[in-house]
């Protein structure tokens, strides 16, 4: 079953109040005997993004001075730096900030999120480096979508993301969902989605022509999970 | 986004509803819950090849326009189809309406429709327009021309420029992809039966009046012998039962 993912297109609307309601079954509805179980209401949220703080350094040893949430912690933790001496390293806390960054903007126009364009955001600001399959990355496309869609990533104070040899330490694949807090805000593609993506709720947010506090604009953007853009009317 | 099409002209619009297409109106909570997708009523095609109201063309020098406002199938291909980039004549443009009428009463599919046009009518013939505009026509939207639109200027066609405004009620027509109540209806359910039985309408199965030969005339088929409807994709391909 295909999922996507609902982001936030606009800076100006704050966490939670945008209700997409026209989803099925409500909660309102909902008879835990013979309905599946509750899609909505879906309230949007804007992408999580604290900056990660420097790198704590004990010889080659590198790990985060403060617990942060966001897409540049995840960044930092599973996405493989430069090479030096033989060796492969961490991304810097300056080049998680920027590749984050790149990756919100990029969202933010509404243009697409697959492996190919965000490696090469990532080799934009650390030449050679990408998301899984590149290096010793393990960092995924699903997971940065869930990330930009408000669901939350924490890394705590004191991870380690270069062992003291000067190796990059990513979090393993298998325990990556350990760092999400609540859902992940993935949605099944079903009639309910595609309805609204078309005629219903998320169809007026997609318009140029919707309106909030004044301001005319597109407000969210969906992505299949391969960062492609949906696109309800094909 | 996939599109019914009536085989048939002996159904007139609205008689014939859809109502196993989930939500339906009867159900739908407007506040919070999906958007009704049924019932649909099936809408014959709009060919407008003749009367008060169908296109008529005003010449002068190398300049056509459509005198006054119009709807339909025949006004659509004189938009946008060209004859060795001249306008088509009205004579030809219905030509032109009733060969897609057939190619759709067919349950044919229209993806290479160009193709299929030159193949009919000659190499000169000229097609370009995003078929999803021909098969809301299709469909039963009202496509609608303004008064005074040029056809042709300085003896070259020139194709309209199709927006919103030549659909004045949008969307009304279409089905959604990735909505599963039109794909279990066209599975099991009664677009099934509306496009692979063929049913009487009103009264015991008429004649096919495609086989009446009236003085040696033999008038149009209606389609009476076909199925009511076919289900196209927005790229012009048929879509079955047997797909879903």
């Amino acid at each position: 079953m295909s999922q996507v993912y609902i982001t936030v297109t606009r800076t100006d609307i704050p966490n939670g109040v945008l209700q997409i309601r026209d989803l099925y079954p409500n909660p309102s509805q909902f008879d835990p005997a013979i309905d599946a179980y509750p899609q909505g209401p879906f309230y949007l949220s804007q992408p999580e993004n604290n900056s990660v703080a420097t790198l704590t350094a004990t010889a080659d040893k590198r790990a985060i001075t403060r617990t942060v949430s966001g897409l540049s912690a995840y960044l930092v933790a599973t996405v493989a730096g430069a090479t030096v001496g033989g060796e492969i390293t961490c991304i810097t806390a300056v080049n998680a900030n920027n590749i984050a960054t790149a990756i919100i903007t990029r969202m933010q126009n509404g243009l697409a999120l697959a492996l190919a364009n965000i490696n090469a955001l990532i080799a934009a600001e650390v030449a050679g480096s990408g998301l899984v399959g590149t290096k010793t990355s393990t960092g995924r496309v699903a997971d940065i979508l869930s990330i930009l869609t408000g669901a939350i990533f924490t890394l705590p104070a004191g991870h380690q993301v270069q062992d003291t040899n000067g190796v990059f330490s990513p979090i393993a694949a298998n325990d990556i969902d350990d760092f999400f807090t609540g859902e992940k805000n993935n949605r099944v593609l079903a009639s309910d989605i595609a309805v609204s993506a078309a005629k219903g709720a998320l169809s007026v947010m997609l318009s140029d022509n919707f309106n909030y506090k004044g301001t005319a604009n597109n407000c969210v953007a969906i992505y299949n999970s391969d960062g492609s853009v949906y696109d309800p009317n094909a | 986004m996939p599109y019914i099409v009536v085989r048939r002209s002996d159904i007139p619009a609205g008689a014939v509803q859809i109502t196993d297409l989930y939500f339906n109106k009867s159900q739908a909570r407007v506040h919070n819950g999906p958007v009704p997708q049924g019932p649909i009523y099936l809408r014959p095609i709009d060919v407008n090849d003749s009367g008060r109201l169908s296109p008529r063309l005003r010449t002068n020098g190398g300049d056509i326009t459509i005198t006054h406002q119009t709807t339909g199938l025949v006004a659509y291909v004189l938009t946008q189809v060209d004859n060795d980039t001249e306008a088509l004549t009205l004579a030809q443009a219905i030509d032109v309406a009733n060969f897609i009428v057939a190619k759709a009463y067919a349950a044919e599919d229209l993806d290479n429709l160009e193709a299929d046009i030159q193949a009919e009518f000659g190499a000169d013939y000229h097609y370009s327009d995003e078929i999803e505009n021909l098969l809301k026509i299709l469909s039963g939207e009202k496509f609608v021309v303004s008064a005074n639109t040029p056809i042709q200027d300085g003896g070259a066609h020139t194709p309209l420029l199709i927006s919103n405004s030549n659909f004045p009620v949008p969307g009304d027509r279409r089905l959604i992809t990735g909505d599963t109540a039109w794909e279990e209806s066209l599975a099991s359910g009664q677009l099934y039966k509306f496009t692979n039985t063929i049913t009487s309408y009103f009264s015991d199965l008429s004649v096919n009046l495609g086989e009446v030969n009236l003085n040696g005339v033999v008038p149009a088929s209606n389609g009476n012998e076909n199925p009511y409807a076919v289900v196209y994709l927005n790229d012009g391909t048929v879509i079955t039962s047997a797909d879903i």
